[in-house]
């Protein structure tokens, strides 16, 4: 094997899954390769945070929009047998006519829903607390920033117990608990749960914070629609009608849902 | 097999078990690959000094370390810290006295991005720097991807390649084992650079 192509092992090599015989060619290899000892010296942080939470770096590496695997794979199968495909395809669309299309006709609110992702932004603080509920609720929201929102509403669920317990021990805490219900209702939305959304946001909703009881109450009305409930909907964005930041789009929305109607 | 012939991580294996002529074997290696490293970046004289103080502390320690990460690399973090805390050191030294000292000409001087992070850091700065590697270059996004999911289903070097493997070979049937290590290989040169063209600031609104 040549140099070129026993540095081309180098990276296989740092993640540690290279077999034993091609560990140990890489190794002979290294003494005498200033470049490769200089790159596993410069990357070995990287290698190391990788290696400490390999599946929370593996869901921000998923772009599932442009991921081409599935049209791959259906191309690769039409070039050998197109009825495969054509086939079930035909059934899909089929069956969306039948199923999909005359709900949509005749229930047009989910449509109107806005369900673009809230904003949330890391900002990293040293701290020396360490209540129970920090590490879920920061790796909760690494996986909600990173869009993996299933995983992040998985920890948020386990947050939140652990935060209305420390709120009745110090109701200071309660902006933290109602943070952790909104983002855990966002969440849910996010992963197609409506239902689900529901008891988080409405307890999100009740907040003494503003901009905490506004934001829920938008987003709310938003899973509202989704479940078809017009007039859960309408009664959730009547009080935001009159706030600076949700009133004209809430105005808007209500103006829709009662034109759709 | 013999301790001339295995890797560094059998041979750590067998120093965890006892075995002191792995250990002596081990101990070696790991010198002889730390000390050009330390050379660029620290006087000569000093150099044997830092190793020794990183090999005594990967010895004292590497029973404890992530076992899914190899021992040599493991190294390289730990001669990063203690070549660190070395020029922290020098540089207290110097505003004390009032005397600077020259480095090596050949010192590494090139800006390391990781140099002056503590962990949340790394981390935000991995994940924004993963993020855009999976944008600019779906391939390697998705090559990272699978491997990546490997690794957190465990299991030993084998394991997690083949399988990681397998996932690849779905998208691209014609991936043997040769391609894909220089696959990866060329991902990685794409991390590196998405990461040193990233902007060292790390605020966050």
């Amino acid at each position: 094997m040549t140099e070129r192509r026993n540095c081309d092992l180098l990276a296989a090599y740092e993640l540690n899954i290279l077999e034993e015989a091609e560990r140990r060619l890489f190794e002979t290899h290294l003494p005498d390769c200033p470049d490769c000892l200089e790159e596993l010296f410069a990357h070995a942080p990287v290698v190391t945070e990788l290696l400490r939470e390999p599946g929370l770096y593996a869901g921000r590496m998923t772009r599932p929009q442009s991921d081409p695997s599935l049209w791959n794979r259906l191309a690769a199968i039409f070039r050998r047998q197109p009825a495969r495909v054509v086939a079930p395809l035909l059934v899909a669309a089929l069956l969306a006519f039948v199923v999909f299309l005359p709900r949509n006709e005749a229930s047009p609110f989910p449509g109107l829903a806005r369900t673009d992702a809230p904003a949330y932004s890391v900002i990293p603080v040293r701290s020396g607390a360490t209540a129970d509920w920090q590490p879920l609720w920061q790796e909760g929201m690494l996986l909600y920033v990173a869009e993996e929102f299933a995983a992040a509403a998985a920890r948020l669920e386990q947050a939140v117990p652990l935060l209305e317990q420390a709120v009745a021990a110090d109701p200071h805490q309660r902006r933290h608990l109602d943070n952790a219900r909104f983002y855990l209702g966002a969440s849910r939305m996010l992963t197609g749960d409506a239902d689900a959304a529901v008891p988080p946001l409405e307890a999100a909703a009740t907040s003494h914070l503003p901009p905490v009881r506004q934001k829920s109450l938008w987003y709310l009305a938003q899973v509202h629609l989704l479940q078809d409930d017009p007039d859960g909907a309408l009664a959730v964005l009547a009080p935001l009608e009159s706030s600076p930041v949700y009133g004209p789009r809430a105005r808007d929305q209500v103006a829709a849902i009662r034109s759709a109607r | 097999m013999s301790t001339a012939e295995a890797s560094l991580d059998i041979l750590c294996e067998k120093s965890l078990a006892g075995d002191a002529r792995a250990e002596a074997a081990l101990f070696e290696a790991l010198r002889v690959r730390f000390l050009p490293i330390a050379k660029r970046r620290v006087h000569a004289d000093q150099a044997e000094d830092l190793v020794q103080d990183t090999l005594k502390i990967v010895f004292d320690r590497y029973g404890s370390r992530n076992e899914g990460q190899g021992i040599l690399v493991w190294g390289m973090t730990v001669l990063r810290n203690v070549i660190g805390n070395h020029y922290q050191s020098r540089n207290r030294e110097r505003e004390r006295i009032d005397f600077v000292d020259e480095l090596p000409r050949d010192a590494a001087d090139a800006h390391d991005p990781f140099s002056d992070l503590q962990l949340a850091d790394t981390r935000r700065l991995l994940l924004d720097g993963i993020a855009q590697l999976a944008e600019r270059f779906p391939r390697c996004g998705r090559i990272f991807h699978h491997l990546l999911h490997s690794l957190e289903k465990g299991g030993g070097p084998q394991e997690v390649s083949t399988r990681t493997l397998d996932l690849v070979r779905r998208e691209d049937p014609d991936m043997n084992r040769g391609r894909f290590y220089t696959a990866l290989h060329r991902c990685r040169a794409q991390l590196r650079d998405v990461l040193a063209g990233m902007d060292k600031g790390l605020s966050h609104d």
